[in-house]
């Protein structure tokens, strides 16, 4: 396993171990005893040689043995003289608990980046610096400042936030879950989530990972690797700073960029990651996934004692998108005849608030055997003549039937304390406060279903594009310093990767503009070209639906006037010349670079509304058909674009190629930096790109496959 | 026998120093003893012992590394504004003789000296020394540096040079200075012969560089008196554009990357969009209301060597200052030198000046 000696190391030193109580270096060491760590354990401390009965040496040198794992909690100047001594000693891996690096700014990056070179001249890996430490729950190490040692199970918590990470701990003790490992990221300057997943990925038991991060350090790694884990162990991710103001708040708290949360959201549904929004759905969801398998499908049976509360279950089910089918009719119809005859055997199955055990224990047998359910929700109400305990026994004894239906709980009113609640927890049957959570995590196990049954596809490599006529559009205009181009320049570019632009040409005199007139046809569309003038329509510089040369050559001076009035400053290279061809629906395909995970494609409703109505959906490159089409029936424009009140349907399919060109293009050319095809016509057959904008980066950027 | 000719323009701005300093550094470079003379200077600032000088004098002073006096080179120094009452029309004539014995005691020595004039060819008139005037007084030609603008700058051109000959002055020809790389090619055609057809020497067609007038992050920093906490390796970058941070951080993301050369404006408590901008490339990026920033993205400005500047002005303030900020060439500016000579040295006929 990848970082073998860190979650199962055979010995561990702690450097900065102390006799003072109130030292993290004393903490950490009774944690590592107390914890029952097995192994060998090293304090070293040059003013002891002995420490809460272990003997203490002065440096990691003078350890007898070898020592797989160190944990570095000394002040942060001294930590790079440790990290040599440690490389010396032939340590494999570092777990730097001190703070005062990156964090604080100039010096302590500086030092941060010596640690790194350090490290890596001795090919030790490092956890941290700046971190709460890690767990390894099986091998009962306790290697950090977190007193709590959760339960061992089956999941691994990766948190980028210690504090965050202290209070899954104690959370995990609460409600029963158990741990693989916990490590937390701290400043990653070595080892970063990416690292730890690949690690989870290849420990045995860990069966579901559990991240909380706020920020990845390489987007396209951490995509790759997740992706290539998802399929057969749950990622479960919080990610912090969605909004405006929480992208902000992330800013301050790590000192880098924080990627917009289209491109993240994107990033994780490309990684196969199942995103939490709140710290109670990423604990409902740990769980129901580390204690019971995922539903083959999304049919729920919901067995219930109290009316009520099973209607606002299935409530909550169908607002999930769940599906609440009947019994098979042989199987309906033994339930009915062994309940009285006011209960009800239709979904949810109301055994009634007198039940005992045995009606529920009918119920959840049948729902065991059925082929309708894939399902089973539990609701019970704390009525007089509940046997909750021996209810609660009945769900286990179903649950451990292994038969691929998870079998979720919702024993609601009870005390945390109570028998019923503490027989679930101990096995492994979990249990949830509101129908509504369960229902929640039912959809979210759903769609991990759904999302890795489906074949992965390919994001397609067009063969028909001119990589080098579009290096030299953008070189052109990086010679004249310019980021922005103009019109012109934008539509050739689109031309060089097979986007459909229209018939166009630059005219320099009005005699010129009617001779290109009457080559491409009437009627035409004059714009003005200028570098700076990036809205033209909204200044007059746009004249559409120009039928003969006398209106031609009118509207030419005019709309050379009309700039030059708006804008005086502005430099005119020519008046374009364009077909006009007849409006269809309007939508938008855009792309943008994000700094973390590339380029982001967009794609909604166009048309001069569109700031307002804001109907958009993300996917990240590289684009595959798949995706591009899972785009745009997200939005609201696709049931415009299947046709309306008779209207034919508009050509989505070549709309869907030129969101893969335009991937394609991001992809190879790596100075765009931003891209808009706005509108793009989808007519019945093809589509046009109408008005593109193209903006590239301030440094010549190399590389891409060309 | 010292050469000498006298520089000046019909407007500010024209590149009247530049192309001075460019004739003073080319003639050095023939081998000339060359001296730099300022008649009549503006009192634009104080020096050390709080006296009135000529910014622009001292600068090249600096520059070419004079060792005359400050009051040698530049003795007459007009306070702004308000001067009338210092030169009553009697002193006329000890004016005129204090300005030729100057230039006597400067020239001695030289082989050629550059006279700067004011910035508008008329200053000086109050007491009967406008540009013309003294030209002849001193025996220089004068050469007429403009920025060209449109056609109407023709019209200048010509009244300048009627004025000139007027008043008795013998004009060598004139320079047009700034000429974008679209209006080069008419300029040359139809502009430089229209004038030449009425006996105006062009001597130079100076294209436009934006480099040259832009201001610098150092002009900047020192014009809003703020503090650089990162980034000093950044000063020299060129500002073209302001932009005002206060967007989300994907909106600032998005206009910081279409803008060129810009200077961020925004507060310290937005890291995101300080992020977002040395993401996106800006030259500098301004703090406002002395609010710190996040000391985490400093190690980071460094790297970048994008220059952040913590002010304590408000951003209206701020922005107030710098667009009333006109840069200019200072001491030690060797790029921004560097530029200017080759841009004069390939575009003017300087050895018909010289």
């Amino acid at each position: 396993m990848k970082l073998e000696s860190m979650f199962n190391p055979r010995s561990v030193a702690l450097i900065g171990a102390s006799r003072d109580p109130n030292k993290v270096g004393h903490r950490i060491l009774r944690n590592i005893i107390e914890g029952g760590y097995g192994g060998v354990i090293y304090p070293i401390n040059p003013e002891a040689t002995e420490l809460l009965g272990r003997r203490c040496y002065a440096n990691i040198g003078d350890a007898p043995g070898p020592v797989d794992l160190a944990i570095v909690c000394v002040p942060a100047r001294v930590v790079p003289l440790v990290a040599e001594e440690c490389g010396r000693k032939g340590v494999r891996s570092l777990v730097v608990i001190s703070a005062g690096f990156s964090e604080t700014g100039r010096e302590g990056t500086s030092l941060e980046r010596q640690l790194v070179q350090l490290c890596r001249s001795y090919g030790m890996r490092m956890q941290g610096p700046n971190c709460l430490g890690l767990l390894s729950v099986h091998g009962k190490l306790n290697a950090s400042f977190a007193s709590t040692n959760p339960p061992a199970g089956n999941v691994a918590f990766i948190s980028q936030s210690g504090a965050l990470g202290s209070t899954i701990l104690n959370w995990a003790v609460q409600h029963g879950a158990g741990f693989t490992n916990f490590v937390s990221l701290g400043n990653e300057a070595d080892l970063d989530a990416a690292d730890f997943i690949e690690a989870m990925a290849e420990d045995e038991r860990t069966r579901v990972i559990a991240l909380y991060i706020e920020g990845v350090k390489n987007g396209d790694r951490f995509i790759q690797v997740a992706r290539a884990v998802t399929p057969s162990k749950p990622i479960i991710a919080l990610k912090a700073g969605t909004t405006d103001v929480g992208i902000r708040a992330v800013s301050s708290h790590t000192g880098s960029l924080a990627g917009s949360d289209a491109a993240f959201a994107a990033a994780f549904r490309k990684a196969g990651i199942l995103r939490v929004d709140t710290m109670e759905e990423l604990f409902n969801l740990i769980l129901a996934f580390e204690a019971q398998p995922v539903p083959a499908g999304r049919n729920v049976l919901i067995v219930t004692n109290g009316g009520g509360p099973g209607i606002l279950a299935a409530d909550a089910c169908d607002k999930m998108g769940l599906e609440l089918p009947l019994l098979e009719r042989p199987l309906l119809e033994k339930v009915e005849a062994q309940l009285p005859p006011q209960a009800s055997a239709h979904n949810p199955i109301d055994v009634l608030g007198d039940a005992d055990e045995k009606r529920y224990a009918l119920a959840l047998e049948s729902a065991l055997a059925s082929n309708t359910a894939d399902a089973i929700v539990v609701v019970l109400t704390p009525q007089a003549m509940t046997p909750q305990d021996k209810v609660a026994e009945a769900v286990v004894q179903a649950s451990s039937r292994s038969s691929g239906k998870p079998i979720l709980a919702v024993f609601m009113g009870l005390d945390d304390r109570s028998a019923a609640i503490q027989v679930l927890r101990k096995n492994n049957v979990p249990n949830y406060l509101y129908p509504e959570q369960a229902a929640g995590v039912l959809r979210a196990m759903c769609n991990y279903a759904e999302m890795h049954g489906r074949a992965q596809d390919e994001a397609p490599r067009f063969a028909d594009v001119d990589d080098e006529s579009a290096r030299r559009v953008i070189a052109a205009v990086r010679r004249e310093g310019r980021v922005n181009l103009t019109t012109e320049e934008s539509m050739r570019l689109a031309n060089t990767y097979r986007i459909p632009v229209p018939t166009a040409a630059i005219a320099t005199s009005r005699e010129e503009a009617a001779q290109l007139a009457d080559r491409i046809g009437y009627p035409v569309v004059l714009k003005v070209v200028s570098p700076e003038i990036i809205h033209k329509t909204d200044l007059g510089g746009v004249v559409l639906d120009i039928k003969n040369k006398e209106e031609l050559e009118r509207n030419y001076d005019l709309v050379i006037q009309r700039m030059r009035v708006a804008m005086p400053q502005a430099t005119i290279r020519g008046v374009l010349v364009q077909r006009m061809y007849p409006s269809a629906r309007e939508v938008i395909v855009g792309a943008v670079r994000d700094p973390q995970f590339g380029p982001l494609l967009m794609f909604g409703l166009g048309g001069i509304y569109v700031n307002f109505l804001r109907d958009v959906s993300y996917g990240l490159s590289p684009l595959t058909e798949k995706e591009a089409i899972g785009m745009i029936q997200e939005t609201k424009a696709y049931a415009l674009l299947r046709g309306v009140r008779g209207q034919p349907p508009s050509d989505i399919g070549s709309v869907v190629d030129v969101m893969l060109r335009l991937s394609h293009l991001m992809t190879q050319l790596k100075e765009v930096v931003e891209m808009e095809i706005n509108p793009l016509f989808a007519y019945e057959k093809g589509c046009l790109a109408v008005d593109v904008r193209v903006t590239i980066s301030r440094e010549e950027v190399k590389g891409g496959e060309g | 026998m010292t050469k000498s000719i006298y520089v000046t323009s019909t407007h500010k701005l024209a590149g009247k120093s530049l192309a001075v300093l460019f004739l003073a550094l080319k003639a050095r470079s023939k081998g000339s003893r060359v001296g730099y003379f300022k008649p009549i200077g503006i009192g634009s600032s104080l020096d050390a012992g709080g006296h009135l000088v000529d910014e622009d004098a001292e600068t090249m002073r600096k520059i070419l590394d004079l060792q005359e006096s400050p009051d040698l080179i530049c003795p007459v120094t007009l306070p702004r504004d308000q001067f009338l009452e210092s030169y009553p029309a009697a002193d006329d004539q000890k004016l005129a003789k204090r300005i030729v014995a100057s230039y006597k005691k400067l020239s001695e020595g030289k082989d050629v000296v550059l006279i700067e004039g004011p910035d508008r060819l008329w200053t000086g008139s109050f007491a009967g020394l406008p540009s013309p005037n003294v030209a002849a007084m001193l025996s220089a030609r004068l050469l007429l540096v403009s920025a060209f603008q449109d056609d109407s700058t023709v019209d200048d051109l010509i009244h300048a040079h009627d004025y000139c000959k007027q008043k008795g002055a013998s004009v060598a020809g004139a320079i047009l200075t700034r000429i974008s790389a679209e209006r080069m090619e008419r300029t040359k055609r139809v502009i430089v012969p229209y004038l030449e057809a009425r006996g105006l020497s062009v001597l130079g067609t100076v294209p436009e560089d934006r480099k040259l007038g832009a201001l610098t992050v150092r002009d900047i920093h020192e014009a809003i008196d703020g503090k650089i906490l990162a980034g000093k390796e950044g000063l020299h970058r060129t500002i073209q554009n302001y932009l005002v941070g206060a967007m989300t951080m994907e909106s600032a993301m998005k206009y910081f990357r279409r803008a060129e050369d810009e200077l961020v404006i925004t507060g310290g408590d937005r890291t995101d969009i300080i992020l977002a901008a040395m993401e996106a490339g800006a030259a500098a990026i301004v703090l406002t209301g002395n609010l710190h920033p996040s000391i985490k993205i400093l190690p980071r400005a460094d790297d970048m060597a994008i220059p952040i500047i913590l002010v304590a002005h408000d951003t209206f303030t701020t922005l107030a200052i710098v667009q009333s900020t006109i840069g200019k060439i200072k001491p030690g500016d060797e790029g921004r030198i560097a530029i200017a000579r080759e841009l004069f040295e390939r575009n003017t006929r300087v050895n018909e000046i010289l």
